[in-house]
């Protein structure tokens, strides 16, 4: 396994794992909270981080074991199939992202004809409930575009470590 | 066949270069080993610059160390 998978391994658990921790909170919110408030920015920065701190102990760990094994004896870090690889787990997180934003924007329109034409439904008590039903504010349109941009993100490490198992 | 419908005789012509580790080959072309691995495998069609530096390495046409037969 290269360090280049390697890396893209921790990168995709500490994503994944960070991204649900912080989505789970969010959308297990009070339909009335406010998200933009001190104790969300609090929480989102401390996850930030977090995600920072974990990525760089876990990257400087795998070096120094790799050294230390002595299994990593390349000169070369990265070639061109490497760039190749990086470039295909860009252009399918492109497409997990433009396909988020998509849903998005259907999901406002669709609510704002729902509440234009009175086919409301009841009082949403949780986040994840609001977001089916709205109103939508600012704040929660926020929340799914984060929601979006973290698939995309681990839709880049998954694909390059398909690639790399694949070999190309 | 393999999956990029490109063999090679890298291994082969590896042995014949005084048993030559893919290490040492990645590091004569400027690639990583886990690129050599591919490439032996066929799971990888390397870019025409790399075959011919890796056909270079061995004193061979490029035609004599990769193959594509569809």
């Amino acid at each position: 396994m290269s360090q280049q998978e390697r890396v893209s391994w921790v990168a995709l658990v500490v994503n994944t794992v960070i991204g649900y921790w912080y989505f789970e909170r969010v959308f297990s919110l009070p339909a009335d909270a406010d998200l933009f408030g001190p104790g969300m920015a609090a929480f989102a920065v401390r996850l930030f981080v977090l995600l920072i701190v974990i990525t760089i102990a876990c990257e400087v760990a795998l070096r120094v074991v790799s050294k230390s094994v002595g299994s990593d004896a390349d000169k070369n870090t990265i070639d061109e199939r490497d760039r190749l690889i990086d470039l295909k787990a860009v252009r399918n997180a492109y497409g997990v992202l433009s396909m988020g934003i998509v849903i998005v924007v259907v999901q406002v329109v669709q609510i704002e004809w729902a509440q234009r034409y009175r086919h409301l439904r009841p009082d949403p008590q949780t986040m994840l409930e609001l977001i089916g039903t709205g109103p939508l504010g600012a704040s929660h349109v926020v929340q799914l575009l984060l929601l979006a941009l973290t698939l995309a993100a681990i839709t880049v490490y998954a694909s390059r470590i398909f690639h790399y198992r694949r070999g190309y | 066949m393999p999956p990029t419908g490109i063999t090679n005789r890298i291994r082969h012509l590896r042995y014949e270069k005084g048993e030559m580790t893919q290490q040492q080959l990645a590091d004569a072309v400027g690639a990583t080993r886990q690129t050599i691995i591919a490439i032996e495998a066929g799971k990888y069609a390397p870019s025409l610059e790399l075959a011919f530096r890796i056909a270079r390495i061995f004193q061979r046409g490029v035609e004599d160390v990769f193959d594509y037969g569809p």
